[in-house]
């Protein structure tokens, strides 16, 4: 290593890259800015359709020539676009299925328009239809309450206070949100069943897609097929998938919410274990995200006998958390991969 | 290249403003403004290849919780902020300096791979305010000023950050493969 010429010189070019460059910082820059990338944008819902009305304004205003084609054009297409554009405070349209829902108290007809801020309810006996938006459609089952916080393009949220609801969607990640008594539900483009007490403890199902619950920094991501259990308190369900066993949802539920000190613990994992199939696998590994020590080589090597991981992942990998060798053995489950669609998402509605 | 000016900091609070109402092209130039600070604060965690995809993850959901942010003009401080975290919760569970064995090849030679390869590992393995401040300087190449505005710390701590951050590095560096070649 060459030394600065002058602590000065080094100082200022370090700080603010100008003056005389100090040799071994200059150095370095050229060496690490092999490192730098350009990380193209996520399309995101808004971007998407900023792009386009950005593209169809400047195009409308420099091709006057080709006004006419433009406006026939525009004719043409103006039926379908509206079909996909969702207004700001749009209400959303509901639908009596049976029964007497209501909505802000009053006993809804055959239909009825739910706005930001308005209660929709049903009784024992009731169920409703309602049309999220213009990106899907809800059922709520009898005895239910749920409240409309928010609608704008790129931005459904309601809070389910109790009862359950069957969503279904086709619309970028994160566009519909649910808020519980305990976590939130961001629908990543699916279709789920949720159900929660005012309590907070229910169980969200996912018929097909992903299912981000989260609860404070906690997050966990539910792929289709597979359930996530709610409970009142800190902590999220580790999902599992509806082919587990009893004993293996009642020792899950049981690490995951109920208080046990480290011999009932070991018990507990113990059973959960034993009781693990291959169907289970995913499971073990979510709950690999936060085991440690002990629990986790247990759960590894388990896991391990289930699902024997590729050639190349090492059981040291897996204790040791390495980030590339788990995610490639939980490919081995052949669950759909979120992240490529999510980023390539393209506006492709069903109506 | 130009330090971030207060003016500039403005700015972003006017598109942080116009992101919150819908405007397409001001998240953009937000991601414009702040993309390299924000892979930078990864890969001073994660190996290269995670900090990529990481990247869009931070501004997903930074895009999401946008209308959380109380103070537009803070945005940067609070993107650092998501991006520290989402790489803390990502990386959690790995043993750095094993994963850095296994780092994807950067361009260049073979010699400058390995040189360029055992100054990031040098340099990760510096306390974590060094590690940031020196990646942003040496990977991102953003100036000290520019990283004061965008990441909301203090000139101070930056200089303080950028120099004490390069003597240990000058020191590590003393007994491995980043040298000056004349």
């Amino acid at each position: 290593m060459s030394s600065p010429e002058t602590p000065e010189q080094t100082n200022e070019y370090l700080w603010s890259g100008s003056g005389r460059p100090d040799p071994e910082v200059a150095h370095l820059e050229r060496l690490l800015s092999v490192y730098r990338q350009d990380v193209p944008l996520p399309l995101l819902p808004v971007l998407e359709r900023g792009w386009w009305e950005t593209l169809l304004w400047s195009r409308a205003i420099r091709a006057t020539a080709f006004a006419a084609a433009a406006a026939v054009l525009l004719v043409m297409v103006a039926p379908w676009a509206m079909r996909r554009i969702a207004l700001p405070g749009e209400a959303w349209q509901a639908r009596k299925i049976s029964g007497a829902p209501s909505i802000n108290g009053r006993t809804m007809q055959d239909e009825g328009a739910l706005r930001a801020g308005g209660i929709l309810e049903t009784d024992g006996a009731s169920q409703a239809e309602i049309r999220i938006g213009l990106i899907g459609r809800m059922t709520v089952l009898p005895g239910s309450r749920l409240r409309l916080t928010e609608t704008r393009p790129g931005r459904y949220r309601m809070a389910l206070d109790h009862g359950k609801i069957f969503a279904r969607t086709l619309a970028p990640p994160f566009t519909f949100v649910v808020d519980t008594p305990g976590p939130t539900a961001y629908d990543v483009g699916c279709a789920f069943a949720l159900e929660t007490d005012e309590s907070g403890s229910g169980v969200l199902s996912v018929t097909s897609g992903w299912v981000q619950l989260e609860l404070g920094y906690h997050e966990v991501l539910i792929p289709g097929g597979a359930a996530s259990l709610l409970r009142p308190g800190g902590n999220l369900g580790t999902p599992f998938f509806a082919s587990a066993s009893a004993p293996f949802r009642a020792a899950l539920e049981r690490l995951d919410f109920a208080p046990q000190d480290t011999a009932e613990r070991a018990a507990t994992l113990r059973e959960l274990l034993d009781a693990a199939r291959p169907g289970d696998v995913f499971s073990l590994q979510e709950l690999l995200r936060t085991a440690t020590g002990e629990e986790r080589r247990r759960i590894v090597d388990r896991g391990m006998e289930l699902l024997p991981p590729a050639p190349g992942i090492t059981r040291a990998d897996l204790l040791r958390g390495d980030d590339a060798m788990m995610d490639q053995w939980r490919h081995q489950l052949g669950l759909p991969q979120v992240k490529r669609w999510w980023i390539h998402w393209r506006d492709i509605l069903p109506e | 290249m130009q330090p971030q000016t207060p003016p500039e900091t403005e700015k972003n609070a006017e598109l942080v403003a116009a992101a919150r109402r819908g405007d397409a092209t001001a998240f953009q130039e937000l991601y414009r403004h702040h993309a390299r600070m924000v892979h930078g604060l990864l890969l001073a965690r994660v190996p290269r290849d995670h900090a990529e995809d990481l990247v869009q993850d931070v501004f997903l959901q930074a895009f999401r919780q946008l209308p959380r942010l109380r103070d537009p003009r803070a945005f940067g401080g609070w993107l650092a902020a998501i991006a520290r975290n989402r790489a803390r919760d990502h990386f959690r569970r790995s043993i750095q300096t094993e994963e850095m064995v296994r780092e994807p090849a950067a361009k260049g030679s073979v010699a400058a791979q390995t040189e360029a390869a055992a100054a990031l590992a040098a340099i990760r393995e510096l306390p974590e305010a060094y590690r940031e401040t020196l990646i942003l300087r040496l990977v991102e190449g953003m100036t000290g000023p520019e990283i004061a505005e965008r990441t909301r710390m203090a000139h101070g701590s930056v200089r303080v950050n950028l120099h004490r951050g390069m003597k240990l590095l000058r020191e590590r560096l003393g007994g491995r493969g980043a040298h000056v070649e004349p």
